[in-house]
């Protein structure tokens, strides 16, 4: 039984195909820009072909992420939050807190040990509290977006922004150029200030271990390293936690699809 | 018959007023959340619910007299009123729910001089002996200014008169939630609103009519059961989401089994009127079981949604609070921590009243209902 999650992100397409619920058989990811249909239909096309199998055997696609309504063959969406979720369950067992640092938004998700969503909260309407801010931040700064996090790293007295909005956060980071503040301060400073406002959306829904980091900004040791400033805790970021929420759907599609194999849909979705 | 209601709703001219005034007839606006309305009914005049200017008003002159800061049904209903859009209306009340509505009424009495406004002070204190009298006399104060505002003379035997029709008005209001609780699926939740929300528009022996053929209609509906959540909706007793938001909730798989929409009309069920229908009215009001937000809860603000959630057998709760709305937020707190205790779901969204975009909205109410539907 095949079963494949589509995450269908604001910067980013990512997909895993699944068998059984359990073996990992193919992942890919591709930039969205701006077409997500076409963009998840590559990805499903590397998956299979990665995997070896027919597109015939994926007996379920289940979609999340920003554009979920857009595929017309999905059999079913899901919200990113509840995606991710169960996707990084999936892959930190243990997890109780997920922090989920996206493109456009982050939220921070308490879960059960099944990975059910229990308490959730978001950011609103601000780009401050996302992973394009540290993308703007890089523009500002003239420094390649890959090599933000190393020279993060390297920063020894971090210089914290204090605007909570990313367009004035850009005049301040000016500022800090013109006093000459060293560039892996200013660097560091941006994730302390990305972290800052994760942790007030953490704090809303509880903090508990372990605590798992998934979304675009999981390879970003810098990240992590603010996160765990901020929570006082360790931080697991799973290698593949930026395909936390395409993991999600693809479990939760292989659940529906044990069930409806298991009895026929005693009623319409919900919604529908 | 729907479809015409939402017409109706979303007409900021108040269409029906102006039928009604135009056949020489007299109307007074009811700011929420609670107003006798039987009693401004017994002197000839229509009651209309202000319920803010909804997603269709542009507020362009009220933010000068209003800070940013406040809801938009404060502002929205100012801005009706300076752009001569309440000008059908003889009459405001202004129930004094939070100091908003209280400086409402102040700028009204000074922006409106032809009109007569009043502010109704309704008491929190429901165990004195002091109440019910006190309540008496805030409603003689009010019969006073109603009958300045070109309303007849009060006589008791019009007030119970009144109190008979609106009691057939509960009564089929209660009807329509009743069947929204029992089989959710029989009517959404934007047709049980748009149902009710018309009760506030006309005259009420219209409303009865209508609902009376509304109520065959609904019970002949084929039952149509969706995998959705019984969900209590808490939170818009005064300030109303748009109809979008609303359609939005059920459309996202919850079943509104319960709501705090339109609190007006489900204040006290049957009244009986035993002798001075004032004291009559007045006692229906202190002993309302009614427990939101403007009102001092007579148990614990947890009991008593804890006793609502079982009441509707609700699987979860969703908190819809206007921006700025000080007596809904306050009510959240206390709610979280007791439905924390018994492990009940809820999720909080804001609103306001000219919101257009609801994606993120849309998203935590996926989330909160996968989060009850998947294990």
């Amino acid at each position: 039984m095949i079963t494949a999650g589509l995450d269908l992100g604001a910067g980013s397409t990512k997909g895993v195909l699944l068998e059984d619920g359990e073996r990992i058989l193919a992942s890919a990811l591709a930039p969205t820009r701006g077409n997500p249909v076409e963009r998840s239909r590559q990805v499903l096309e590397r998956m299979v072909e990665e995997a070896n199998v027919l597109s015939d055997e994926v007996g379920y696609l289940c979609t999340t992420g920003a554009a979920r309504y857009a595929l017309p063959e999905r059999h079913l969406q899901v919200s990113d939050i509840t995606a991710s979720a169960r996707g990084a369950v999936f892959l930190v067992p243990g997890t109780r807190h997920v922090v989920d640092i996206g493109s456009q938004s982050s939220r921070a998700v308490s879960v059960s040990e099944t990975g059910r969503v229990i308490r959730f909260k978001m950011n609103e309407k601000c780009a401050a509290g996302a992973g394009r801010f540290v993308d703007r931040c890089a523009k500002y700064l003239q420094v390649p977006p890959e090599e933000m996090a190393d020279r993060a790293l390297g920063s020894t007295h971090p210089k914290m922004i204090s605007s909570v909005c990313a367009v004035l956060a850009e005049t301040e980071i000016i500022n800090s150029v013109a006093e000459e503040v060293p560039l892996p301060d200013i660097l560091m400073g941006v994730f302390l200030s990305l972290a800052q406002r994760a942790y007030i959306l953490m704090r809303y829904v509880g903090i508990q271990p372990e605590v798992s980091l998934v979304g675009g900004l999981v390879h970003s040791p810098a990240m992590s390293r603010a996160l765990e400033q901020m929570v006082k805790a360790p931080i697991v970021a799973h290698p593949m936690g930026q395909y936390a929420a395409a993991f999600g759907a693809a479990l939760l599609g292989h659940a529906r699809m044990q069930k409806l194999s298991s009895s026929p849909l005693p009623m319409g979705t919900p919604g529908g | 018959m729907v479809q015409l209601a939402r017409e109706v709703v979303l007409d900021p001219t108040y269409p029906t007023v102006r039928a009604w005034t135009r056949r020489g007839r007299r109307a007074v606006g009811c700011f929420p959340v609670y107003t006798p309305q039987e009693l401004v009914h017994a002197m000839g005049l229509l009651p209309v619910s202000l319920h803010g200017g909804g997603e269709n008003v542009e507020i362009s002159h009220a933010d000068a007299a209003l800070g940013s800061f406040l809801c938009s049904i404060s502002k929205s209903t100012l801005e009706l009123a300076l752009t001569a859009r309440l000008a059908p209306f003889r009459a405001f009340i202004f129930p004094y729910i939070c100091d908003v509505s209280r400086n409402l009424e102040g700028i009204f009495s000074r922006l409106m001089p032809g009109t007569e406004t009043h502010m109704l002070h309704l008491p929190q204190n429901f165990r004195s002996e002091a109440t019910v009298p006190f309540l008496v006399a805030e409603y003689r104060r009010l019969i006073a200014k109603l009958e300045r505002a070109g309303g007849e003379p009060y006589r008791p035997e019009r007030l119970e008169a009144s109190v008979r029709l609106f009691n057939l008005q509960r009564e089929r209001i209660g009807e329509l939630t009743a069947t929204k609780r029992d089989e959710p699926d029989k009517l959404t939740l934007t047709e049980s609103y748009l149902l009710r929300r018309l009760g506030g528009l006309l005259p009420r022996e219209v409303h009865v009519e209508l609902l009376d053929r509304m109520r065959s209609q609904i019970e002949d509906r084929p039952p149509r059961r969706k995998d959705a959540i019984r969900t209590l909706l808490v939170g818009p007793f005064c300030e109303q989401p748009t109809l979008d938001l609303i359609d939005l909730i059920e459309q996202a798989g919850c079943y509104i089994v319960d709501d705090e929409l339109l609190q007006v009309h489900r204040w006290y069920g049957q009244l009986e009127v035993e002798g001075d229908p004032l004291v009559s009215l007045a006692r229906a009001y202190v002993q309302s079981p009614v427990d939101i937000g403007v009102r001092a809860a007579p148990s614990s603000k947890g009991e008593a949604i804890l006793r609502r959630v079982n009441d509707a057998r609700a699987q979860g709760v969703i908190f819809l609070t206007a921006k700025f709305c000080e007596p809904a937020l306050e009510d959240v707190v206390l709610y979280r921590k007791a439905l924390d205790r018994q492990k009940i779901p809820y999720l909080h969204l804001e609103f306001e009243e000219r919101s257009t975009s609801f994606e993120q909205s849309r998203l935590q109410l996926e989330t909160f209902v996968e989060s009850i539907l998947f294990d």
